[in-house]
């Protein structure tokens, strides 16, 4: 099957992986088998087992964290080009909403039944929540430097308090569409900056 | 988030939108209030003996009866929804307990900062002192976190919304109310669930501290 460019997997390791999320896709988890993966990527079982010695956990655990890095790399391009952090988050929630439902591995973790996603995916729980929070502080260290942050925010405590909310709604949104811009903004003016930005003119 | 990068040659694949229907029925809906010694409160027990013991994830449905002394038939005939069912029961029973303990603690106290902080540290140290829950391992919540079906832990931040929100009603309106409730739900979850080297919220003037710097001022222009 043809494989998209740049986009698309650029080793073999990867294009194993592009085939298991396709697996679990059509499927679900339990349908991930060394065979169906090899089929699908057109490969020799022989090659996966190369990639991935320890098997099927090893490539379920290790395509599910692939595919959650690609997802928080993919939401990070999708509002690099905006101006004020206020719009990155707006944007990213909303953005990031809509990916979570669109995502077979992402809206399997959501399946009570499946446990071995989540097993999987345990270690890469802890590393999300580093990579979010190092993204943040980045962030607010450039509002600071351009004074669009309150007097006396601590930008270490503030980016680990705005990924913790981030988390949050991004899993659970309960009550608040964030699918919906204003009503993103309205939380993100309040909950999220309401103590760390400068207040924006309404 | 496949059809972006992934899609190609997947003409067989039926795209995995997915209403929020989810698989699963919703089961026993938090906030269901337990009778005390009904058959349902004796197996939330079993299952919080057997979580103490052996955590979510090994536990099994048969474990729950054996420990119940029922049968798994039973178990299944009152909790269709298995094991998640029985951790949503038991997770909103104790919750709507907390909240009871927690009102009654809060009645005297003068400022929503007193209030939320009081809140936040009082539940984040019940939790952790609490024979199931408090037992388990951070990396065991995820495990935990997906038996609350749809959307995870949203049942858990709308119950602490409507048990908790209108004790901030003296001070917000009854919308923000709602919403500074489940603000509060969520930190208590958040710092259960990966602890921060830097700041307990399980103490009361740490709890105040975030309170004040990052929620207080948002609301202030409302007010």
């Amino acid at each position: 099957m043809a494989e998209d460019g740049a986009a698309g997997p650029v080793d073999v390791r990867e294009r194993i992986m592009f085939a298991a999320v396709r697996c679990v896709e059509r499927g679900g988890v339990r349908d991930v088998s060394m065979e169906a993966v090899a089929a699908e990527a057109g490969l020799s079982r022989t090659t996966i087992y190369r990639h991935f010695p320890g098997g099927r956990s090893q490539l379920v655990s290790e395509t599910a964290t692939w595919e959650v890095a690609r997802f928080w790399r993919r939401l990070a391009l999708a509002v690099a080009d905006l101006e004020t952090l206020e719009d990155r988050l707006v944007t990213g929630l909303v953005i990031g909403t809509k990916l979570i439902r669109r995502s077979s591995i992402m809206a399997n973790l959501l399946e009570p039944e499946i446990d071995e996603l989540v097993n999987a995916l345990q270690p890469s729980e802890s590393i999300v929540h580093q990579v979010i929070r190092d993204y943040m502080a980045a962030l607010l260290e450039e509002e600071a430097a351009a004074g669009r942050l309150r007097p006396g925010v601590d930008t270490a405590e503030a980016s680990d308090y705005l990924t913790r909310l981030i988390l949050s709604y991004m899993g659970s949104p309960a009550g608040w569409d964030l699918t919906d811009e204003a009503q993103t903004r309205h939380l993100v003016r309040t909950q999220f900056l309401g103590g760390i930005a400068e207040t924006a003119p309404s | 988030m496949t059809s972006v990068t992934g899609g190609r040659g997947a003409a067989t694949i039926r795209p995995s939108e997915r209403e929020s229907t989810g698989p699963s029925a919703p089961g026993v809906a938090l906030g269901t209030y337990l009778e005390p010694d009904s058959a349902e409160a004796r197996v939330v027990d079993a299952l919080f003996d057997c979580v103490a013991r052996w955590g979510m994830a090994k536990t099994t449905v048969e474990d729950v009866a054996r420990s119940a002394g029922i049968s798994r038939a039973t178990v299944y005939r009152l909790f269709p929804g298995g094991k998640g069912a029985i951790l949503q029961a038991g997770l909103g029973s104790e919750i709507t307990r907390l909240v009871g303990e927690l009102n009654r603690q809060l009645e005297p106290l003068a400022t929503l900062e007193e209030v939320l902080a009081r809140a936040v540290s009082f539940s984040i140290t019940e939790m952790r002192e609490h024979r199931a829950f408090g037992q388990v391992p951070e990396h065991e919540w995820a495990s935990i976190e997906k038996h609350l079906t749809f959307d995870r832990l949203d049942p858990v931040f709308l119950l602490a919304g409507a048990a908790f929100g209108p004790s901030l009603m003296r001070f917000l309106t009854p919308e923000d109310a709602s919403h500074v409730a489940m603000w509060a739900a969520r930190l208590v979850v958040s710092y259960l669930q990966s602890p921060s080297d830097d700041l307990d919220p399980g103490r009361e003037d740490t709890a105040r501290h975030l309170v004040v710097t990052y929620l207080l001022p948002g609301l202030e222009p409302a007010a």
